[in-house]
Parts: C-alpha cells; structure tokens; sequence
C-alpha cells in the first residue's frame, strides 16, 4: 500500500511537472520564435535546470529509458515530416536531396570525425560524433521561417526539406555501424559498402509497401470514430518501422516514405490527420530536447567545453557548408542557394537520441561524446537560428509568393472527393480580377465558396467584384481545375 | 459569343515561326498589330506576359491561351497560331503544346474577356475539335475546324 502511494507521488510528480515545463515552454515560443530562437532551444534550458544540478534536482540518467522514448519520438517526427513532403517538392528537387542526403551526410561525418581527432579525441569517439551530429532537422528550419512570416523559394524550400527527411536514416546507420564496429563485431568492408544501400533501398520499399497497403485499406474501411483515423496512421507508421527494422532495412526511412506515401494519397480527414501528426511531431521534438537538458550534468560538460565549442564551429562554418558545395555544385545550384542550404543545416532532436546509442552500448568514450553533441545542436540551434531570417533576406531567397488568407475552409470527408475547394490569391493581371461573379462563366458543380478581403468575410453574391488583394476559395470539380487555374491563376496550395 | 465570331482568317498563322513560349506570344501579338487592333503593342505584351508569369495558360490538351488586360487595346482582340512542333509551356498536364490562342481586351471588358477564355478551353474538351485542329496545316483549315464545331454546338441534336 505504502509502494503504491509513493510510486504514485513520484509519477504525479513527474508529469506535473513535465506539464509545467510544456505550458512554459508554449507560452514563451511565440516571444522566443520571433526572436528566431527555436523553441526548442528553450526546452534544452527548462531541461538543465530541473535536471539534478540545477534547481529541480530531478535525478534522471536512465539512457535505455530515453533512448526507447527517443526511438519513439524520431519515428513520430519522421511520420510527420513524410506526410507533410509533398511529391511534388521530392520530384522537383529528388537528385539534389538524395545526393545530399548520403553522400553530404557521409561527407560531414568524416569532416567532424577529422576535425574531432585532431582536437584529441580518440578515432572511435569522433568516427562516433560525426555519425551522430550528421543530418539536418528541416521542421527546425521552418518553424523559425514561419515565425518571420518568410517563405522560401520553392525548389530552395524542397530541398531542405526533402533532404531532411531522408538523411536522418543515413545517419542511424552511420552510427549503427560505427557502434558496432568500435564493439569489436565489424563486419568487412565490402559488406559494409553494399549494407548501406541495402538498407536504405530494402527501408524504401517496406515503407512504399506500407505506406500504399495503408492507403487501400482506409480507403475501404470505414472507421465508427474519426478519432481512430489517426490511431490508423500511427500504427501503419509504427507497423513500417518495426518491419523494415527486422528485415534489415533502415526503419526510419521506412516510416518517412510509409508517410510521403499517405500524405500524398486520397487521406479521409487529411486536415485533422496532419494536425494531429504535427502535434505529435513537436511534442517529440520537445521530449527530446527536455530529455537533453535533463541527461547532461553542467559539471561534466565543462571538461569538453572547448572540444564542444570548436567541433560546433567547425560544423556550421565549415564541414556542413563544404559537403553542401561539394554535393550542389554539379546540379548547378546558384552560389547563394548553396551558401544557404550549407549554414541552416540545424540539427534537431535526432542527434540526441543517435549519441545515446553508443552509450547504451558501452562504446568506450560515448558519454564523452554524447556531451559534446549537447554543444553541437544547441550552437547549431542558436547560430543559424537567430542569423537565418536575415540571411534569406539578405540573398533575396524570399519567396515572392502570396500572403497566406486571414482565414482557412476546408471540407473534411470520410471519402475521397471529386470535387475540392481551391483557393486564390486575386493579383491584378488575372482574368478575374474587376470581373463581377455573375460574369464568370463557372462549369456546372463550381461557384465561389467565400472572398476574404482584408478582415472581412464576404457572401459570394453575383454583383460582388473581385479586386487584387482578395482570397477567393472556389469550390469545383477536378476535371474542371484547368479552367478555373486559368481564370484565377495559381491555387496557394501549390 | 463565339470565338468565330471574334477571330479572323487573317489573324490565324499556321505555323507560327518561332519555337517557343515568349516568342510565340510576341509573334501573335505583332501580328494584332499588324493588323491595326492594337493601339499599344509594347504594352499588350508586357501584360500578357505578366499574366503568364503568375501561372502557366497552358491548360492541358496540347492548349495554352495566353491572355491579357491592357489600355493598348481598344477592344477584344483574338489571334491564333499552331508552332511548326510541340512547344514547352509548362503546362498543368506537362504536355506540350500545339496549339495557342491568344486573347486581349481593355480593363473595362472583364466580362467578354472571361467569357471569351471559357468559350476556347471549353472547345477544347471537344474530341472531334481536337482532332481536326491537330491535322489542320494552314490558317483556313484551322479557322474551318472551329467554325465547324461551334456550327454544330448550335444545332439541336
């Protein structure tokens, strides 16, 4: 009775004040992202100070505990970020990224690793670092964008994005194998260089497999409760990790293409999917960074706080922006959009969870190396962070795109639609604009839903005139979208 | 309204000389021009290019319509030309195209103008309309197929 009540104390506790931090957290984001710090950065802080040295005193070491919820968390925010990649964005830029993506990643481990050496790290703690701070984190990259309210253009915008969805699973193998090299069970060097491929290729088909299975099937069942639509995806993401994983395949890139896939696809419910997916992503990415702040001790980060400082340097000045040139340069990428691509390469939560594997592991030196990825990502989340506004608009990479309207329609169905409803951003050379409703000649099953001028919500009559500036949702068929885009131009949701 | 009834034998050219986009549009609109229905070339072009650049006019079916709104017209104005091969436009559909209809007005005819763009992209969901402006190899056999099809959309069935 007595274990029950404390095991109870302990765990109201716990979550109490996880949900302390969380609120913190969410209240303060808005003023920190305007700043252009991620949010995340902050949670790293929340995290040390309720760690056991800091004010909290919360005594949390467990590795094999975070590293399980770290697993979760990387699976949760690679979901996300598949369903969020459109195909369009990975066939506009499908080369680049995936060149960028391996070769790039591969190019920056062994710069780290080198640099990491000759600051006096033994080879297997800096092969190990390198592994584990190589791939980028794009939802770092756009939340701080979309703080400022930037765009990106859109084959720039892509190839972050893209990149950062398929280079996440090179880094897991990367760091795999160096652990199980440095644990003395290596295989040889010609497996080695057919196993990456192999996994990256056998994760890509299981999670294609997957992600087209998930499809079929929610197109042809019909759930009593929406709120098992997402329960649906999550265990489609869940199912892709966990057989790639055990067929040998890379289960990241499983459950980011098992999620490309389904974001693509017909989804019933897609608006409040994706919300969901989002929520869970950020709440991953959250976890992880509080996680961070709570495994490292401030004393012991002190005695590498010069490696930390300089590899975290020589990360954002020169490995991450010389593996960019060397993999953009023959796709003939504008100098500025490399020079870019190459300083907002932030790492996210994944190199967290990457450094705790080779502790769990009992790699000699991970724990070493674990504390000087907590430099890494945190520079990397400040340096570019605060710089990358100015910077875009600096290079003029803006996108000149199209306010986003006040207000958002949608239409949520069970079923896969013949209709949809688009909406436009009304510009002075389009047909429309001056033309009063009742003079559009609109097919049969097509009328404008809403015009949203300014604050203003306005009822579609047949005398309202369109003017620039206006969003006008039309509602139409698909097999009439040509005439519609050529009356009102460029649907923002491209 | 028709588009026969707006477009004229001698402001179709099959096939155009240039090869692609801008400098098809250029060459209908020089040949309104030519024709003395513009009042402002240099100014038609630059609006229809600015409407091109907002999205493709290429609409699929081998069809694009460049348009545009401009003071250097006086009224609608239609001109239409076939390239001698198939065109990169950017087009929805990725296909390129073989046929182009271009199309101006002054601002104060958003109504006709609109009408007018509805009448061809909806000729072109016509089969039979896109077969015969596929095998048309000069202005008369083009302007027929349209006269043709729009005589025939009239009678009763």
């Amino acid at each position: 009775m007595i274990l029950a009540t404390t095991e109870f104390t302990i765990t109201a506790l716990l979550l109490g004040t996880f949900g302390v931090l969380l609120l913190t957290c969410a209240l303060l984001g808005r003023t920190v992202e305007r700043v252009g710090i991620p949010v995340v950065f902050l949670f790293l802080f929340l995290g040390i100070i309720a760690g056991s040295e800091g004010l909290g005193g919360l005594a949390f070491d467990d590795y094999l505990f975070a590293f399980r919820v770290g697993t979760v968390a990387l699976i949760l925010i690679l979901l996300d970020g598949g369903l969020n990649t459109s195909l369009r964005a990975i066939r506009q830029c499908f080369f680049p990224a995936v060149v960028l993506a391996t070769v790039g990643v591969a190019a920056t481990a062994a710069l780290v690793a080198g640099c990491g050496w000759l600051l006096g790290l033994t080879w297997s703690e800096a092969v190990l670092l390198g592994a584990v701070v190589s791939s980028t984190d794009a939802a770092a990259v756009f939340a701080v964008l979309r703080g400022g309210g930037i765009r990106l253009k859109p084959r720039l915008g892509a190839t972050i994005e893209v990149e950062s969805g398929i280079n996440d699973p090179m880094a897991v193998i990367l760091t795999v194998t160096a652990t199980m090299i440095f644990l003395g069970s290596s295989p040889g060097p010609v497996q080695l260089a057919l196993d990456v491929p192999l996994q990256l290729l056998l994760g890509l088909a299981i999670g294609v497999a997957v992600g087209y299975s998930a499809l079929f099937l929610m197109r042809r069942v019909r759930l009593g409760t929406v709120g098992f639509y997402p329960v649906l995806t999550l265990g489609f993401g869940l199912v892709a990790f966990g057989a790639a994983t055990l067929s040998w395949g890379s289960g990241f890139l499983a459950v980011f293409a098992a999620g490309v896939i389904l974001g693509n696809g017909p989804l019933p419910y897609r608006s409040g999917l994706t919300r969901i997916h989002d929520a869970l992503g950020w709440l991953s990415q959250v976890t992880m960074f509080l996680m961070l702040g709570l495994l490292v001790f401030p004393s012991a980060l002190m005695p590498v706080a010069r490696e930390g400082f300089v590899i975290a340097l020589f990360l954002s000045f020169v490995a991450r922006p010389l593996a960019v040139l060397v993999c953009l340069a023959p796709f003939g990428f504008p100098p500025r959009e490399m020079l870019y691509i190459g300083w907002v390469g932030l790492r996210g939560a994944v190199p967290i969870i990457l450094a705790m594997f080779p502790v769990l592991s009992g790699v000699p030196g991970a724990q070493k190396v674990f504390n000087i990825v907590f430099f890494i990502v945190a520079m990397s989340a400040l340096l570019p962070g605060v710089t990358i506004r100015w910077l875009t608009r600096r290079l003029g990479l803006e996108a000149e795109g199209t306010p986003s309207p006040p207000a958002v329609l949608e239409v949520n169905s069970t079923s896969a639609l013949t209709s949809e409803l688009i909406s436009f951003y009304i510009t002075e050379p389009l047909a429309v604009c001056g033309a009063t409703l009742a003079d559009i000649p609109f097919p049969p099953e097509s009328a404008v839903a809403l015009v949203i001028r300014g604050e203003d919500l306005l009822a579609p009559r047949g005398t309202t005139v369109l003017q620039a500036g206006d969003h006008v949702y039309v509602f139409c068929r698909i097999q009439d979208k040509p005439l519609i885009e050529l009356l009102f131009g460029r649907p923002q949701q491209d | 309204m028709d588009l026969s009834s707006i477009l004229t034998l001698d402001r179709i050219r099959v096939p155009l000389v240039s090869g692609e986009k801008t400098g098809i549009i250029t060459e209908l609109i020089d040949l309104l021009a030519e024709r003395g229905a513009l009042r402002n070339r240099d100014a038609v072009l630059e609006a229809v290019l600015k409407r091109e650049a907002e999205r493709t006019t290429g609409i699929g079916y081998g069809l694009a319509i460049p348009h545009g709104k401009s003071d250097g017209c006086t009224q609608l104005a239609v001109a239409a030309g076939k390239p001698a091969a198939p065109v990169d436009f950017q087009s929805l559909d990725r296909r390129p195209v073989t046929f182009v209809v271009l199309l101006v007005s002054p601002p104060d005819q958003t109504g006709p103008h609109i009408q007018a763009l509805a009448k061809v992209s909806r000729l072109m969901n016509i089969e039979e309309f896109r077969k015969r402006v596929d095998l048309a190899r000069t202005p008369e056999e083009l302007f027929d197929a349209i006269r043709a099809t729009e005589a025939g959309e009239h009678t009763p069935r």
